[in-house]
């Protein structure tokens, strides 16, 4: 066996390194960027000032009550659970905000030290999976722009992650843990609630029932921990929250978005003088045509779940778990961090696995790429920046990203989805129908492990 | 060896084992590198001066 740290699979041998040398330039770019200019480029957030602050400000609410009724949250109490050993107490007495970053030493280490722990795991899980594609497909998942925006918002979801590889990957043998992973990732980000049918679909029943009994446990035995995050607070704060998101949007709603929603809410309110600069022809085509696109690759994703549930032995699992995932966040606008999640599972896919999984491999290196395409200066404003304590001038541009980024996204979905009925397509051809009694001796699904013993 | 004891694994799980070990001891090794060079960053734009108060 040959073994070496590149790909021998044709064009691949090239194109996976190239892609991953573009990752690293760009990312290069940003931070020499914040080294000479004392902020990091757009499409990282706006506020140069606001660095780290989904971390400290979730600190300030687990160390203290109040963030169902005051604070009006909508994470389920795991977050807070979390945070509260990995940040100072003593540095959140006040109120929220950025004199607990200032102060909160050990909550800056521990945040990075996860980052670094990412980084270890994700590693490691490459190398199982193939080790030729192990050094770029791990550095571009941890360096890309999804993760790093991930670290520069301090966001739970680097927590998400560590239990979505571990849950999902193959670094763990215990059913049980994995199990109790994939809970912990849901209670960390609920829209990945779907991956749970994906063992459904794949008729994992003991899967199915010990990954929903796992999310009922870690939510109970958190909220207990917690002494707050009713379902009926969550659900309260949910609904506020959508009354609020529906409002009018502004531009900056489409700073690092990875749906159209914020497009198709800029292109339909009256906050941004869209129609007077593309007039009314765009607007109308813009605001029929990117919700017919989206809910195209919705139904493919819907699609290629009927036909794994038909031939479920010819489609993996993680397949089928990222597609539950992408339907959910290209349905609603989660923030471009999760691109992280989407690109983990993509790259867990075989360079040999067809021209729909090269394209999504491909893909999923585009949308790591850290910056934007300008189309245009709109002001330039002066903040005050936290990553160089010290002024920073800020220039919001009018970018490609969040016109573009949306549809890459919508093209992984949309491969992976072809690909798979193109697998279930090929087998029902190859095999017909003879053998589909071959799940007869399956579980029936809420047996409590007692085997099916009625003969065919 | 049908009969080997987990103390004798066969030299394919053998390998495979000394072939995890290494890559623990080098993603640890790149994981300290990768510290460093966050620490050298966030050093040099000044993110330990301590900007709010």
């Amino acid at each position: 066996m040959k073994t070496g740290w590149l790909p021998d699979d044709g064009a691949n041998r090239w194109i996976e390194p190239l892609l991953a040398l573009a990752v690293l330039l760009t990312g290069g770019y940003a931070i020499a960027l914040l080294l000479v200019r004392g902020g990091l480029p757009q499409p990282f957030f706006y506020q140069s000032f606001d660095v780290w602050m989904d971390w400290f400000n979730t600190a300030f609410w687990a160390h203290n009550p109040g963030a169902y009724d005051a604070w009006a949250t909508l994470y389920p109490p795991i977050s807070f659970v979390y945070l509260k050993p990995l940040t100072w107490g003593p540095c959140y007495v006040a109120n929220e905000g950025w004199y607990s970053r200032d102060c909160d030493l050990w909550g800056r280490f521990t945040m990075h030290g996860w980052f670094v722990l990412n980084i270890f795991l994700t590693g490691l899980t490459f190398l199982k999976i193939d080790r030729r594609t192990a050094l770029f497909r791990s550095f571009v998942v941890c360096a890309g722009m999804p993760m790093l925006d991930a670290l520069e918002r301090g966001n739970l979801l680097m927590a998400c992650y560590t239990c979505y590889l571990l849950g999902h990957g193959p670094l763990l043998k215990s059913a049980r843990l994995r199990m109790l992973f994939v809970g912990m990732s849901i209670n960390f980000k609920i829209y990945l609630v779907g991956t749970l049918f994906a063992y459904a679909v794949r008729r994992r029943w003991r899967w199915f029932e010990g990954a929903t009994l796992s999310v009922i446990a870690v939510y109970v035995a958190t909220w207990a921990m917690v002494g707050a995050g009713t379902p009926k607070e969550i659900i309260t704060n949910l609904v506020a929250w959508a009354g609020a998101t529906s409002q009018p949007s502004s531009f900056l709603d489409l700073w690092y978005a990875t749906t159209y929603v914020p497009v198709v809410s800029l292109l339909t309110s009256q906050s941004f003088p869209i129609l007077e600069l593309g007039g009314s022809d765009l607007v109308e085509l813009g605001a029929m045509l990117l919700p017919l696109l989206t809910h195209s690759v919705q139904g493919l994703i819907v699609l290629a779940f009927v036909a794994a549930w038909l031939r479920p032995e010819v489609v993996p699992t993680y397949r089928l778990v990222n597609l539950a995932g992408c339907i959910a966040m290209i349905t609603s606008e989660a923030g471009g961090y999760v691109q992280a999640l989407i690109t983990l599972l993509t790259f867990f896919e075989p360079w040999r696995g067809g021209r729909g999984i090269r394209i999504a491999i491909v893909t999923a290196y585009i949308v790591s790429l850290s910056g934007d395409i300008y189309l245009g200066r709109l002001f330039t404003v002066l903040q005050g920046g936290f990553l160089n304590s010290g002024p920073v001038f800020y220039t919001y541009h009018m970018a490609i990203g969040p016109f573009l980024r949306p549809a890459l996204i919508l093209l992984i979905a949309a491969s992976l989805s072809c690909t798979t009925m193109r697998a279930v397509w090929r087998d029902i051809r190859t095999q017909g129908w003879k053998d589909r009694w071959r799940f007869r001796r399956d579980l029936p699904l809420l047996t409590g492990g007692a085997p099916n013993t009625e003969t065919a | 060896m049908p009969f080997a004891s987990p103390e004798d694994p066969s030299p394919a799980k053998r390998n495979a084992r000394n072939r995890h070990a290494r890559d623990i001891w080098d993603m640890i090794v790149v994981c300290a590198l990768v510290s460093i060079v966050i620490a050298i960053v966030l050093y040099f734009a000044g993110a330990f001066r301590l900007s709010t108060g």
